[in-house]
């Protein structure tokens, strides 16, 4: 009889705990649907009145309407549950787009990724580091920006958090930073690409390179257009399964400083401390491009994965807006918002000049 | 990414943080693979209805 009370009472808690995400989740929904909706009307009326006027993505509107709302009237606590919800939307909407992509093209492209991520990364982490230094940040917090702003994100922050042993305050700026900085960077990117005429593919490469988070380099890709998207969420997943090996670096420098413990002592153990930091979700894009690729999906089908995924996606970018609150970068002084910015505009350059000098001048990883 | 729980953790955890759910155990990662997988295993089976956008 106990135990019955006790299973009762257990499920109750979880369906109340599944029920808190309900609302959140609607308003996800409502968001991504007036930006979907917003897309057409604007064009409709554009159109009906011989006017000039850009045709803005609904990307951009659904994640202008969740800017609004959270920087006006604000989140209220009910809805929070549901809106931290855009992360798996995102990640479910990447292991479905997996479809997209035959097995070929993605070892191409990601390995000319790779190729440029270790050299953006290398290029980027120092500039931003020395600017910390410089600009008389704690080395932790310079390491938590350069992880974030060069790596990928607030997972990356997230992840070096412990090995590091890094101030809550430290990690709480680093995210509000990047999260931010990524919300300025999927305004401008694609203004700056239409201003320099840059293909789909050159794109897709530089914003998967450039943009911190994998929400906002999703947006940032699909904003362009969607054979951009696709390229930027791969360019960025392999940036992802990076993210283990630079935690363990970082880790392993503060250890050896005597400022955070010993992490992953022995081979083994630091293999299993990657793994634990890969983002899992990388293996099921992978799985279900291998699936497409042995041609087991037919076509109608990957027309609806693909349709699956952009649903999943305009979740993520009304999520994206709705948990930009730009008021959080006013609590920690200008200096680490001026190194952030500086991270922003040096990955962005530098990622930029790589991605032309390897696709029109050595022509890598050109997938036709 | 492999991080659990749907959400980073902005402020940090307490050490007296309750035993997290199976749902956090499993991690927001594993979450988008099962439930993304199961979508794919009906389009493998030619059993997923008509998705419009």
């Amino acid at each position: 009889m106990a135990t019955e009370t006790t299973t009762a009472t257990e499920e109750s808690v979880n369906l109340r705990g599944a029920a808190a995400y309900l609302p959140g989740i609607a308003l996800l929904v409502a968001v991504g649907l007036l930006g979907k909706y917003t897309q057409i009307w604007v064009n409709d009326f554009v159109h009906a009145h011989h006017w000039r006027f850009p045709d803005i993505e609904y990307v951009l509107w659904a994640i202008v309407f969740g800017l609004i709302i959270a920087n006006t009237v604000g989140v209220h606590r009910i809805f929070k549950p549901g809106i931290g919800t855009y992360e798996f939307w995102l990640k479910a909407g990447i292991v479905a787009l997996g479809s997209r992509f035959v097995l070929g093209d993605v070892a191409k492209l990601g390995g000319t990724s790779f190729v440029l991520i270790l050299i953006d990364m290398t290029v980027a982490g120092a500039i931003i580091l020395t600017v910390a230094r410089l600009l008389g940040l704690s080395g932790k917090l310079g390491s938590l920006l350069a992880v974030g702003t060069s790596i990928c994100g607030v997972s990356a922050i997230v992840a070096a958090r412990g090995a590091i042993r890094a101030r809550n305050a430290d990690v709480g700026y680093a995210i509000a930073a990047i999260l931010t900085l990524g919300a300025v960077s999927l305004f401008t990117l694609p203004a700056i690409g239409h201003g320099l005429g840059l293909t789909d593919h050159e794109f897709g490469l530089w914003s998967g390179l450039a943009v911190d988070n994998t929400a906002e380099t999703t947006a940032t890709g699909y904003a362009y257009s969607d054979a951009a998207g696709k390229l930027a969420v791969l360019v960025k997943s392999t940036r992802n399964a990076l993210i283990g090996f630079v935690v363990l670096g970082f880790g392993l420098y503060w250890a050896s400083r005597g400022e955070a413990d010993t992490i992953a002592p022995g081979l083994r153990a630091k293999a299993a401390f990657v793994w634990a930091k890969f983002p899992k979700f990388v293996l099921g894009f992978l799985a279900v491009s291998a699936l497409a690729t042995a041609h087991w999906i037919d076509k109608a089908q990957l027309a609806n994965l693909a349709n699956l995924s952009k649903w999943a996606f305009l979740l993520t970018f009304a999520g994206v807006g709705l948990n930009t609150d730009f008021r959080e970068l006013g609590r920690s002084g200008w200096r680490p918002l001026a190194v952030a910015v500086v991270g922003l505009v040096v990955v962005a350059t530098v990622s930029l000049g790589l991605v032309l000098f390897t696709v029109r001048v050595l022509h890598w990883g050109v997938v036709d | 990414m492999s991080e659990p729980g749907v959400v980073p953790d902005r402020e940090g955890s307490g050490a007296s943080a309750p035993e997290p759910s199976v749902f956090q155990r499993i991690g927001v990662d594993w979450w988008a693979v099962i439930v993304a997988g199961a979508f794919v295993l009906l389009a493998v089976a030619d059993a997923l209805p008509k998705i419009p956008w």
